[in-house]
């Protein structure tokens, strides 16, 4: 639990001892904006690429009118030096911060110990990630590279004994993973996929009727859209308890607020 | 035939070179700023040049006060605004080709037709009638009023979109969408699916229509001494089982603000045969008719948690 705490501290940390000899390279311009930021080689404005050899937009190219902002049109909003670190990951961030919740339903698949049954998870994610290619390059890349830990609340699990039902009231797990993430184009809310393989710990329920804590791996594939939403299928195998989970997730800036105006409602409401 | 080849390259070589055109960025021969010597020719560099190129030279008269040129009359090949309106109407375009779009409206934080993509909370509080159905052999299903409140985070894409001039307009936008329902008695689900919104219109509080649909499945409720739903609380409400059911809903609203909202989720049943007695969860489902909207300006949010609280307050569940 204190991981997903400390982790998304450690990020800032990182990325400000990074950022900080990049500044002190170019003493005499300090760089006010994120000198990774430039596209791929290309006439086209910033921002605006078209086609595969990335030239000029046509005379009849249309737009949505677009809220003012500050700096160059790629640069992801909520950033630190037009993306360098961003607080919500976008297409052209050197280093984001990961902070989600997200909410799935699948099954817990025991084999001989009983029935498969849905299991139902909260979860609480927090990390960063970094571009490796484009820190080694100084240019846009679209390969990043992320550290997670997560914490999730589940349904409880159940374990047949003779005729009886022994049951957990809840399933709590952690878990650590790497991720690989690749970045489907370079505009302002791209697509992105995201596989990450770690470990999980949690607890099974074993034939002493007794919760054990065993580690299991962890494997995810993920549909991103942009920083703010993705479709998430993960999987927790450990022993004789395989549990796989279809869900959605959301920025801690979007999820927060919902979990909070829950919570509101159920206390205020006397239930909680 | 073969002689005529034979002699092709020398008259090739014995041709004049044609003349070259005058590189603007060649310094003009002595000879001619001798000629006048007030003349100012600087050397220009090769991005000057370009420039020189584009703005016409101040002592060259200009086509239309020279009286060499034949004035412009009305008709082909000279137009004037009044042949333009009459082509305009002839296609069916806008007499203004290209009007001043407004300003976007809160950052595109609230959904507009000026905005493209759009991260949205949406804030539902409904009046629910609930059931459940009850034992399979008499056949019966328990109803009661109730009250229920969802809050979404959805992602929007353009789909369909309208360009007048240089501007596109949204008409339709979807994406994917997830988040919490509640109810009475702490039932919690989620939701997992996809929010669809057309716009017909293009200002600022055009009318919508909002269709989502989603799976649904419990995520909490009442488990008696279930130690809180982290294990260290002291309250009845915990995670709870189910399997996946389903929520749908029609919004009719205004300019991405708010929607009037009417739809209805179903909970499957959990009553497999190899599931023991104690596991299995009836059908269920709810009716709601509400109101939905961005939690950004506050009403929607508050609507949603007063709903939710009345719910707590007012309904009692039977267990």
């Amino acid at each position: 639990m204190h991981a997903v705490v400390i982790l998304p501290l450690a990020s800032v940390l990182l990325v400000a001892s990074l950022a900080s000899p990049a500044a002190g390279s170019e003493a005499e311009a300090p760089p006010r904006t994120n000198r990774y930021l430039e596209a791929p080689p290309s006439s086209a404005p910033a921002g605006e690429d078209f086609g595969p050899f990335f030239t000029g937009p046509p005379a009849s190219e249309t737009s949505f009118v677009k809220a003012p902002r500050r700096g160059s049109g790629l640069a992801p909003r909520l950033s630190v030096r037009d993306g360098l670190f961003c607080f919500v990951e976008d297409a052209h961030c050197v280093a984001s911060l990961l902070a989600s919740t997200d909410v799935g339903i699948g099954m817990a698949i025991i084999g001989e110990n009983g029935p498969d049954l849905p299991y139902a998870q909260l979860t609480f994610r927090g990390g960063f990630s970094l571009r490796p290619v484009t820190l080694y390059r100084k240019r846009y890349h679209p390969w990043a590279l992320g550290l997670t830990a997560s914490y999730s609340v589940g349904t409880g699990g159940i374990r047949l004994q003779a005729e009886d039902v022994v049951e957990t009231a809840r399933t709590q797990a952690t878990r650590i993973a790497l991720v690989n993430q690749l970045w489907l184009w370079h505009r302002p809310h791209a697509f992105h996929l995201d596989a990450s393989i770690g470990a999980v710990r949690s607890g099974v329920l074993g034939r002493d009727e007794r919760i054990h804590d065993l580690w299991g791996t962890h494997v995810e594939l993920a549909l991103g859209f942009g920083g703010w939403a993705s479709l998430v299928v993960s999987g927790d195998f450990l022993d004789e308890d395989t549990r796989i989970v279809f869900g959605f997730r959301t920025h801690a800036l979007a999820g927060v607020p919902v979990a909070g105006l829950t919570a509101l409602g159920l206390w205020a409401g006397g239930v909680l | 035939m073969i002689g005529s080849w034979m002699t092709l390259p020398l008259v090739l070589v014995a041709a004049p070179p044609p003349p070259l055109d005058p590189d603007p960025r060649a310094s003009p021969p002595a000879a001619a700023v001798e000629a006048d010597p007030k003349a100012e020719v600087p050397p220009l560099p090769l991005r000057d040049a370009r420039r020189a190129e584009q703005a016409p030279p101040p002592d060259v008269m200009r086509a239309a006060d020279n009286p060499r040129v034949p004035k412009a009359k009305p008709g082909p090949p000279f137009y004037d605004a009044a042949d333009e309106a009459v082509f305009r109407a002839r296609f069916d375009l806008t007499k203004d080709p290209a009007p001043p779009p407004r300003t976007v409206r809160m950052r595109c934080l609230v959904a507009d037709p000026l905005c493209g993509i759009t991260v949205e909370v949406q804030a539902l509080s409904a009046y629910a009638l609930r059931a459940q159905q009850g034992s399979v052999a008499t056949a019966n299903a328990r109803t009661w009023h109730s009250a229920r409140a969802q809050y979404d985070v959805w992602v929007q894409f353009p789909a369909v979109v309208r360009t007048i001039g240089r501007t596109r307009f949204n008409v339709l936008s979807m994406g994917p969408k997830g988040g919490i329902v509640a109810s009475d008695g702490g039932d919690l689900w989620a939701n997992v699916g996809l929010a669809m919104r057309a716009f017909f219109g293009k200002g600022a509080f055009a009318p919508h229509l909002e269709v989502t649909g989603a799976l649904a499945f419990r995520i909490g409720g009442f488990t008696e001494g279930g130690a809180g739903f982290f294990g260290a609380g002291r309250t009845d409400l915990g995670p709870v089982r189910s399997p996946v059911g389903f929520a749908m809903d029609i919004g009719v609203g205004l300019g991405g603000f708010g929607s009037l909202v009417i739809g209805g989720q179903y909970d499957s049943p959990l009553a497999r045969e190899e599931v023991p007695e104690s596991l299995r969860t009836p059908a269920a489902g709810m009716f709601y008719v509400g109101f939905r909207g961005n939690i950004l300006w506050g009403a929607p949010a508050a609507a949603a948690v007063t709903t939710h609280v009345l719910a707590g307050r007012l309904v009692v569940p039977e267990r």
